[in-house]
C-alpha cells in the first residue's frame, strides 16, 4: 500500500543510481474501472536528449512524462527514490488526453461532495496498491488522520498514542468505486453515499493486508 | 419628440441598473462597514482626539486601498463561485491552509471578544450591566444566522448599516470648522513624532483585516453572484469602501472638534462616547455610544461568520448560512463557539481589552502578507480566474497597495511588541 506522499518529490535515479530529477506527480487513467498509474509526471535535472529528440543546448528542469512501466524499481520508496528502468534516451515520452488527470493536480485538496452536493471534506491523499508490476488507485484519504499525515503531524501523535497506551490511529479512507463523477474543473468529487461514514473504511497505514478492506469493500 | 424619448430612455436605463443593483447590493457595503468595527472606532477616536484633522488625508489613500483588495477578493467569488480558503486550499495545499486558518481564528477570536467589550461598554454608558446587554446581543446574533436566510441575514446587517449615520449626525453636532477641514485634509500639516507615525500606521494596519477578504468571498460565493452581474458587485464594493471611510471621517471630526480641542486623550471609544458629552452634549455622546454598541453586534455576528466559512471551505465542509444545521453541522458549530467563548471571556475573566486587540493586531499583521500575497498570486493565474486576471496596469496598483500594506503592518507589529523602536 502506498500513499502519494511517498512517491511525490522523491528523487528519480537513472539504472546507475545517480540522480537524474524528482518525481512531481503521477497520472492515472479513468477510462479503467480501476484507476492505474500510467505516467509519472517528472522533472529531469539536466538532458541533452529524450527519445529521438536531441537538443542542441542541454535542457535544464525539463517536464516530461514517463511510462511507468520504464519504472524499474519501486522499492526504495521509503528512501524518497524511484529508479528509471531504461536509460533517459530511450524514455517514451507520453502525453495527456480528457481521460488523464494528475493526482497531485486534479483529485487532491479537492472538495468531497455527497450525491446532494452537500460538502463533506477533502482529499487528503489517495491510497495506491500494486498489481503485478501496475500501481492502482483505490481509494481517496480523507479525516482527520489524512490532514495530520500531511502536516507531518502522525509520527508525534504516534508516539503520544502509544505512550498512553492508546489504540493505533487509523486511516479513513473513501474506496474509490464510491466515487460518482469528478469535476477537475470544479475542483470537486461526488460521492454515492449520504455521508462519509456510509462510505469509509478504516485501516492501518503501511499494512499491505490491511489494503485488501478497501478492495473488499470496492468489490461488495 | 424625440427630446422626450430620449429622456424616457434615459430614465428607463437608470432604472434597468438600479433594479439588479439592488439585488446584488451587499455584500461589499457589509463587509466594509463591518470593518468600522470596535477597534476601527477606537483607532479613528484617538486619531481625532490626539492630532484633530492632521490624519483626515489618510482617509483617501484607505479608501483606495481597501478599493482595492477588495474588488480582488470580490471578483475571486464571483469567478470561481468560491471563498478564498477553498481557493488556496485547492492551489496551495493543506499546510499553508491549515496554518492560515490556525491564524486566523485567533486572530478573529481575540477581535470578537473585543466586539463584546464594545458592547458592554456601550451599554454601561446607558446604565445597562454587561450580564444583560453581551448575552442578549450574543443570542441575537447567534439565532440570526442560525434560524435565518442568507438573503435574511443580509437585510438585518444592511439595516445595522444605515446605523452608522449615527456617527455622521454625532460629527455634524460638533460644529465641524468645514473650511479647515479641507484645508488640512488637502495640505495636510505634519508632526512627524513617534507617536504621530504609531497613529497613522495604526489608522492603515488595521483598516485592511484578513477576515474581511474572507468574508466577502464567501458571502459572494453563497449568493451566487454571476459574472454578467459583477459590475454591480463591483460597484457594491467600491461604494462600501467609501462610505466605511465616511464614516471615520465623521468620528476623527467629532473627536478632533471636541476632545482635541479640549485637550482629552482617550484610550478607547467607550472613553470618546463619554468624555463628548459634557463637550457636544448627551445626544451626541448618546448617538456614538449607539454606533458603538451597533459596530459590535454588526462584528461579533460577521467575524464568527467570517471564521466558519474560512475553515469550512478550507477542509472541506459544507459551509452556508441559508443551509439547514444538520447539513452544514460543523459550519454552526464553529460558529456558535466562536460566540459563546468571546461572550464569555468578557463577561467572567478580567482581561484586559488593550492586550486582547494588541493579540489581535499581530495575529493579523502575520496573517495579511500571506493572504494578500497568495490573493495576488490567485488573480493572476488563468487556470483560476480565466480571462478575468488582474490587468496589467491594475496590478501594479494592487502590488503597490499589498507590499505598502504589508510593510505598514509589519510596521504595526514592531510598534507593538516594541512600543519604543521608533524612538
Amino acid at each position: 500500500m502506498r500513499f502519494t506522499r511517498d512517491i511525490r518529490n522523491t528523487i528519480l535515479i537513472n539504472f546507475a543510481g545517480e540522480k537524474i530529477g524528482s518525481v512531481k506527480d503521477l497520472i492515472i487513467d479513468t477510462s479503467t474501472k480501476f484507476p492505474k498509474v500510467l505516467y509519472i509526471d517528472a522533472e529531469l535535472d539536466r538532458t541533452d536528449r529524450i527519445g529521438n529528440v536531441d537538443f542542441t543546448e542541454p535542457a535544464k528542469k525539463i517536464r516530461i512524462l514517463i511510462p511507468w512501466d520504464q519504472i524499474g524499481s519501486f522499492r526504495d520508496y521509503k528512501e524518497k527514490k524511484i529508479k528509471l528502468k531504461v536509460h533517459p534516451h530511450e524514455i517514451e515520452m507520453g502525453a495527456l488526453d480528457y481521460n488523464k488527470l494528475l493526482v497531485g493536480q486534479h483529485i487532491l485538496d479537492q472538495q468531497i461532495l455527497n450525491h446532494k452536493n452537500i460538502g463533506l471534506g477533502r482529499v487528503d491523499d489517495v491510497v495506491l496498491i500494486e498489481d503485478g508490476d501496475k500501481l492502482v488507485m483505490v481509494g481517496l484519504c480523507v479525516g482527520v488522520s489524512g490532514i495530520l499525515q500531511q502536516l507531518g503531524f502522525d509520527f508525534p501523535v504516534e508516539i503520544i498514542n502509544k505512550l498512553l497506551l492508546l489504540e493505533e490511529i487509523k486511516q479513513d479512507i473513501i474506496p474509490w468505486n464510491y466515487v460518482l463523477e469528478y469535476k477537475p474543473k470544479k475542483s470537486q468529487i461526488k460521492l454515492r453515499g449520504k455521508d462519509t461514514k456510509d462510505v469509509l473504511v478504516k485501516i492501518v497505514a503501511d499494512n499491505d493486508e490491511e489494503a485488501k478492506k478497501i478492495v473488499h469493500k470496492r468489490k461488495k | 419628440m424625440n427630446t422626450i424619448k430620449n429622456f424616457w430612455s434615459k430614465i428607463a436605463s437608470r432604472f434597468t441598473f438600479i433594479i439588479p443593483f439592488l439585488a446584488i447590493v451587499g455584500p461589499g457595503i457589509i463587509t466594509a462597514n463591518v470593518d468600522n468595527d470596535v477597534g476601527g472606532i477606537a483607532t479613528y477616536s484617538i486619531v481625532g482626539a490626539s492630532y484633530g484633522y492632521q490624519l483626515i488625508w489618510l482617509l483617501i489613500i484607505i479608501t483606495i486601498a481597501l478599493a482595492v483588495v477588495q474588488e480582488m477578493a470580490a471578483r475571486m467569488g464571483v469567478v470561481t463561485g468560491k471563498g478564498l480558503a477553498a481557493l488556496i486550499r485547492e492551489n496551495f495545499g493543506i499546510k499553508i491552509t491549515f496554518y492560515a486558518m490556525m491564524v486566523l481564528i485567533i486572530a478573529n477570536l481575540a477581535n470578537t471578544v473585543a466586539e463584546f467589550a464594545g458592547i458592554a461598554a456601550g451599554g454601561e454608558i446607558f446604565g445597562v450591566s454587561r450580564y444583560i446587554s453581551v448575552p442578549v446581543a450574543a443570542f441575537v446574533v447567534w439565532i440570526l444566522v442560525i434560524l435565518g436566510s442568507y438573503k435574511y441575514v443580509e437585510k438585518v446587517l444592511l439595516f445595522f448599516c444605515l446605523i452608522y449615520v449615527t456617527y455622521i449626525i454625532s460629527g455634524l453636532m460638533t460644529n465641524p470648522p468645514w473650511g479647515q477641514i479641507l484645508h488640512e485634509t488637502v495640505l495636510p500639516k505634519m508632526t512627524w513624532d513617534t507617536n504621530f507615525l504609531i497613529v497613522a500606521i495604526a489608522t492603515i494596519g488595521t483598516t485592511i483585516a484578513p477576515w474581511m477578504q474572507f468574508f466577502q468571498q464567501s458571502i459572494i460565493a453563497e449568493k451566487r453572484i454571476k459574472i454578467k452581474d459583477y459590475k454591480y458587485e463591483q460597484l457594491d464594493t467600491h461604494i462600501g469602501a467609501f462610505l466605511t471611510n465616511i464614516v471615520a471621517f465623521f468620528i476623527i471630526i467629532a473627536c478632533a472638534g471636541t476632545l482635541y480641542k479640549a485637550g482629552i486623550k482617550i484610550e478607547s471609544a467607550s472613553d470618546a462616547a463619554i468624555a463628548l458629552q459634557p463637550l457636544a452634549g448627551k445626544y451626541a455622546s448618546g448617538l456614538f455610544a449607539i454606533g458603538l454598541i451597533n459596530a459590535g453586534v454588526m462584528a461579533s455576528m460577521v467575524l464568527p461568520v467570517s471564521t466558519a466559512y474560512a475553515v469550512s471551505e478550507g477542509f472541506g465542509w459544507e459551509s452556508a448560512i441559508g443551509r439547514k444545521f444538520k447539513e452544514a453541522p460543523k459550519f454552526f458549530i464553529l460558529y456558535t463557539l466562536f460566540i459563546i467563548i468571546g461572550a464569555c471571556i468578557i463577561l467572567f475573566t478580567k482581561i484586559s481589552l488593550i492586550k486582547v486587540m494588541l493579540f489581535s493586531q499581530t495575529a493579523n499583521g502575520i496573517l495579511l502578507p500571506v493572504i494578500l500575497i497568495l490573493m495576488l498570486l490567485l488573480c493572476n493565474n488563468p487556470k483560476v480566474m480565466g480571462k478575468h486576471v488582474n490587468k496589467p496596469g491594475f496590478n501594479v496598483i494592487a502590488w503597490v497597495t499589498v507590499i505598502v500594506t504589508i510593510i505598514l503592518t509589519l510596521m504595526l507589529i514592531l510598534t507593538s511588541v516594541f512600543p519604543n523602536i521608533f524612538t
